[in-house]
């Protein structure tokens, strides 16, 4: 006797199948999230470049180096983006296609998005610059919890000067943060935290 | 004594004066030696840099170096970096102390000599004369070349004695 499915099993099973397998991957996913300390930071924003609104989505399927400093900064900011510039030469073509750095100022006052961007530019073609309102920058620093401190200093010819957190967030293809380097970090561990993001 | 003996005694005095006078200017010359002095390379429209250097002072007493100025800049002031509370916090200081026979370093991340106001664009290995003044009266000239970030460890840099 030749043994048939009737249709409605079929597509009951089907559907259990489908049911199974996506509630399965949600809990994977979830899990993958518990374990990625950073998955509480970040998130999609929207900034002012020299040519128009950025956000951090464009970037998606590229890892991203974001870094929050200020343009008047005569240390540690170029130190840090000229890092970020030296890990991008350091990939192969086929890898820097797929890296992208950001830098988002935290001194909007002193910084529009034309100064940020040239400021960018200048360590790397591939970096490039963002400002936007006070406001703007405050919603996004608070995202990413970066504290930056504006110190009025009327003893100095620089006026004031930011305290801020040196921190590279390291982003991966799909837009979430999954590794912060510090200061101190050397060129070949930013580099090597940025290859393990870099998918395939 | 005879004219003679009067004007060679004269002239030798003058000869022992001046080498006496030559040497020791030229020890006291050496007391602060500038190795490594580089000033960074900013973007054009940029009005902030940064200049980095070490410092030994051969002198057997503390110098204290407690101000500078350049040509290239309106301001120059002595900073340094603290990181405290997870912030990098620069602060400016009034006095660097070098100690006798010791060596201080200006490098990034800590101290650090700060130009602000450049009065001109910063062209890449050009020299920037930068002068020290020490709390003794004393004042050094040294001469920094111009490096990109990142490259603070390169083998064409300035240098300067105290004169």
């Amino acid at each position: 006797m030749k043994r048939t499915f009737e249709p409605v099993s079929v597509l009951v099973m089907l559907a259990l199948t489908a049911i199974a397998v996506g509630a399965g991957l949600w809990w994977h996913q979830r899990s993958a999230d518990a374990d990625n300390p950073y998955a509480h930071l970040g998130g999609d924003f929207t900034l002012t470049s020299a040519s128009g609104p950025v956000s951090l989505s464009d970037f998606q399927g590229q890892v991203v180096m974001l870094y929050f400093g200020f343009t008047s900064c005569p240390d540690v900011c170029p130190t840090d983006l000229a890092r970020m510039s030296a890990v991008m030469s350091g990939l192969t073509t086929a890898e820097a296609a797929q890296v992208a750095g950001v830098f988002v100022t935290v001194d909007p006052e002193r910084d529009t998005p034309e100064r940020a961007s040239e400021y960018a530019r200048f360590f790397s073609p591939y970096i490039i610059g963002l400002s936007g309102t006070p406001q703007e920058i405050e919603a996004v620093a608070r995202q990413y919890y970066v504290i930056y401190n504006r110190i009025e200093d009327a003893g100095s010819a620089l006026g004031y000067t930011i305290d801020h957190t040196a921190t590279t967030y390291l982003i991966d293809a799909r837009g979430v943060i999954r590794d912060r380097l510090q200061h101190d970090a050397s060129v070949d561990e930013v580099r090597r935290a940025v290859r393990n993001l870099i998918p395939g | 004594m005879t004219k003679r003996t009067r004007i060679s005694f004269l002239r030798f005095s003058g000869a022992f004066v001046f080498l006496f006078w030559a040497s020791a200017g030229a020890l006291w010359a050496q007391a602060i030696e500038v190795r490594e002095a580089i000033v960074r390379m900013v973007p054009p429209g940029q009005s902030v840099s940064a200049a980095f250097m070490t410092l030994h002072n051969h002198d057997s007493r503390d110098r204290v170096l407690v101000s500078a100025r350049s040509e290239v800049a309106d301001s120059v002031e002595l900073h340094n970096h603290v990181m405290q509370d997870g912030l990098m916090k620069m602060r400016r200081v009034d006095a660097v102390t070098l100690p006798a026979g010791g060596a201080v370093s200006l490098k990034p991340g800590g101290l650090h000599i700060m130009l602000i106001g450049l009065r001109r664009t910063l062209q890449l290995g050009q020299m920037v004369q930068i002068d020290l003044y020490f709390a003794d009266g004393e004042r050094l000239t040294l001469t920094a070349s111009v490096q990109m970030p990142g490259q603070e460890h390169s083998h064409s840099s300035g240098s300067g004695s105290e004169g």
